[in-house]
C-alpha cells in the first residue's frame, strides 16, 4: 500500500510499531507515538486515534511488465528476492470512505475490465491478460459516466470512440483526455474480510457480501 | 618459508576474507544495495530514523488494546528504510518476474520490490515533493 504521510498539509514520519492488529502490520508516528493500522491507514491508539492517511494510487506488478509500461521507471536500490507472492492469489481492493469492493485478480483478468461502482463512484478495474499489472480508473469523463471494455492492451468506450492504454490510462484516441487513476491496493481475500467486514467481493455473477 | 610465499599466503587470506565478506553481504539481503550510482530523484536526503526516547507508546502506557491487537516486536526492530535511494531501470538486475509495488506521480515512476519489502516492510519516501509511505 502507498499512503501520503501528511496530516493537514504537514509531513509526518512513521516507523514500524512491530505489533499485529487483525494480523496486519502496525506503524507509529514519530511526533505523537500514536499507533496506526496499515490496512485501515488509520490511527487506532494514541492522540491521533481516528486520523486517516490518504491512500495513493499504486499497483503491484511484475518488474518486467512494469518496465514495459514505464520504461523510464527508477527502482529502489535493493536486491531482488523472489517474494513468492502471486497476484493471482490476491484481490484488488478499491475503497472510498465506508464503501469498498475487493476484485479477485483472476476474475478481473478473465473479464478484461470490470465496470463497477464503489459507493457512488464509477470505477473500472483492469488486470492485463498477459501481464501481472492492475489499474483502477475513474469512469467519469467530463460530465459523462462511461463503460469500458478491454481490447488487447486498450480500454475502449462502449458506444463511444474513446480508447485508452490499459496500463497507464493514457488516451489513444477520442476525446476527454486521460483516464483518472484511482487508488487501490492488493490484499489477500481473507485479510480483506478481516478489515472490511461490511465489504463486498466482486464476482462475475454480482457482488457478494463478506458476511 | 620464503618471504615471497608468506606474501602469497597473506594475499590469499585477505582475498578469501574479502570474498567471504562479499558473500555475507549478499546473504544479508535485507540491506539496501548501497550502489555507487544510486540517487534520489527528488535529491532527498531521507527522513531521520530517530524519535524522542520518551515518545508516547500506548503499550508502555498500558492503554486498553482493541480486540485483535497483538504486541509482537518492539518499535523499529524491523527497520524501515528511512532514506531510500534509487537506480535507473537499466542498472537493475532483478528478474522480470520480481513482484514490485509501482508508483507513478507526475511522470516519475518508481518500483519497490515486494521480496525486499517483505523483510523491511516500510519505505519512507518523498515522491515529486509528496511525502509517501510504501508498506507491504
Amino acid at each position: 500500500m502507498v499512503h501520503r504521510r501528511e496530516i493537514d498539509g504537514q509531513p509526518i514520519v512513521l516507523g514500524n510499531q512491530g505489533d499485529l492488529f487483525g494480523n496486519a502490520m502496525t506503524w507509529f508516528d514519530h511526533d505523537t507515538g500514536s499507533v496506526w493500522s496499515q490496512p485501515l491507514g488509520e490511527a487506532i491508539l494514541g492522540p491521533l486515534t481516528g486520523t486517516t492517511l490518504e491512500l495513493l494510487p499504486s499497483t503491484v506488478a511484475k518488474w518486467g511488465d512494469w518496465r514495459a509500461v514505464y520504461p523510464e521507471s527508477v527502482a529502489l536500490d535493493a536486491p531482488g528476492l523472489r517474494s513468492g507472492f502471486n497476484l493471482s492469489d490476491m484481490a484488488v481492493v478499491v475503497e472510498f470512505g465506508p464503501d469498498s469492493i475487493a476484485f479477485p485478480s483472476t476474475d478481473v483478468r478473465e473479464a478484461g475490465v470490470v465496470n463497477a461502482e464503489v459507493g457512488s463512484i464509477p470505477v473500472a478495474v483492469t488486470v492485463d491478460d498477459d501481464r501481472d499489472l492492475w489499474s483502477v480508473y475513474s469512469r467519469q469523463i467530463d460530465d459523462r459516466t462511461i463503460e469500458l471494455e478491454r481490447r488487447g492492451d486498450a480500454l475502449v468506450e462502449i458506444g463511444g470512440d474513446g480508447r485508452w492504454d490499459a496500463g497507464r490510462g493514457v488516451q489513444l484516441s477520442g476525446a476527454g483526455g486521460n483516464l483518472d487513476v484511482l487508488p487501490g491496493f492488493t490484499s489477500f481475500p481473507s485479510d480483506y474480510a478481516t478489515f472490511f467486514p461490511d465489504g463486498f467481493i466482486w464476482r462475475p455473477s454480482g457482488l457478494v457480501p463478506v458476511r | 618459508m620464503s618471504t615471497g610465499s608468506v606474501v602469497v599466503i597473506f594475499v590469499a587470506v585477505i582475498a578469501g576474507l574479502a570474498l567471504l565478506q562479499l558473500m555475507l553481504s549478499r546473504l544479508n539481503s535485507g540491506e539496501l544495495s548501497g550502489s555507487d550510482d544510486a540517487f534520489h530523484p527528488d535529491g532527498w536526503e531521507g527522513a531521520g530514523p530517530d524519535y524522542p526516547g520518551d515518545l508516547y507508546n500506548p503499550l508502555v502506557a498500558r492503554e486498553p488494546l482493541p480486540a485483535g491487537y497483538r504486541p509482537v516486536l518492539s518499535r523499529d526492530s524491523i527497520r524501515p528504510v528511512y532514506a531510500p535511494k534509487f537506480r535507473r531501470a537499466d542498472d537493475i538486475d532483478w528478474s522480470d518476474n520480481e513482484l514490485i509495488i509501482g508508483v507513478e506521480i507526475d511522470g516519475d515512476a518508481r518500483a519497490y520490490p515486494v521480496g525486499f519489502l517483505n523483510r523491511r516492510e516500510i519505505v519512507v519516501d518523498l515522491h515529486r515533493g509528496i511525502p509517501t509511505f510504501v508498506t507491504w
